[in-house]
């Protein structure tokens, strides 16, 4: 089987998921930057250590949600994948939006 | 070491929005033979043949400017937003998921590009596209931000 076929639902559900996962604050993991500390998932620092950075862990969990809508989609059928292709800038195009949407109040 | 760091990835950028560029253009108006013009030359481009330098060049850019992200966050962006520069700051904000979602996008966009897929076109078109918007607007930003202080006073 060639399991490039899936590349393109691997990037629907990326594009899809790091929205809400930016949005909602689900890293898979915190960076401290003053301390060099790494901590598992969300860790708001002390005052005194802040800020924590979270667009790593955002990227690895969008990453790995992704890697397990594809390897689920592996099952599917080609033909039904194909069907979907279009759907790859559709949704970025969308989450683009909603993107622009959310970030609105820093340019107003 | 962050100096050298931030000269390499903007050198890599410089790579990128040449080699996107090209291949975008090639896309979406595409010519058979280089004859004429510059704009024509151009995008006389075989763009499959761009395709893993751009995965590449893409995939390491990002991940110099991650290395180098964190003296960002708690030193540039600290200042722009003491001088409350919003805009600046979002626009920053912006670059990040943008580059996120072109990250996203470069599995779909590589296997697009693979002769096996001619059938999506259109497809191939607009995801090439858009991850020629995010990589000329990362660039943009960036050597906006880098500059800032000369650019603001």
């Amino acid at each position: 089987m060639n399991w490039t076929r899936v590349f393109p639902v691997f990037s629907i559900a990326y594009v899809i998921s790091y929205v809400p996962i930016m949005f909602y604050n689900w890293p898979v993991f915190t960076y401290v930057p003053k301390t060099k500390a790494f901590a598992w998932g969300f860790l708001q620092p002390p005052a005194a250590q802040a800020p924590g950075m979270y667009y790593f862990g955002w990227l690895l969990t969008a990453g790995i949600v992704a890697g397990v809508v594809a390897a689920v989609a592996a099952t599917l059928p080609e033909k039904l994948i194909e069907r979907l292709v279009p759907v790859t800038w559709i949704a970025a195009l969308a989450m683009l939006g909603v993107e622009l949407f959310i970030l609105r109040e820093w340019f107003v | 070491m962050n100096v050298v760091l931030l000269l390499t990835h903007m050198l890599l950028s410089v790579a990128l929005i040449g080699g996107i560029t090209h291949q975008a253009l090639g896309a979406l108006a595409p010519v058979q033979k280089a004859t004429g013009g510059f704009f024509n030359r151009f995008r006389a481009v075989n763009g499959a043949a761009y395709v893993n330098a751009i995965v590449i060049l893409y995939f390491v850019t990002l991940i110099l400017g991650l290395i180098i992200y964190p003296n960002y966050r708690i030193g540039a962006r600290v200042a722009m937003e003491q001088f409350r520069l919003k805009a600046s700051v979002g626009s920053f904000e912006l670059k990040e998921h943008l580059s996120a979602i072109g990250l996203g996008l470069l599995p779909a966009y590589w296997w697009l590009w693979q002769p096996a897929q001619k059938a999506f076109t259109n497809s191939r078109r607009i995801v090439t596209l858009i991850i020629a918007i995010a990589v000329w607007y990362g660039f943009m930003v960036g050597h906006y931000l880098v500059n800032i202080r000369g650019i603001t006073g």
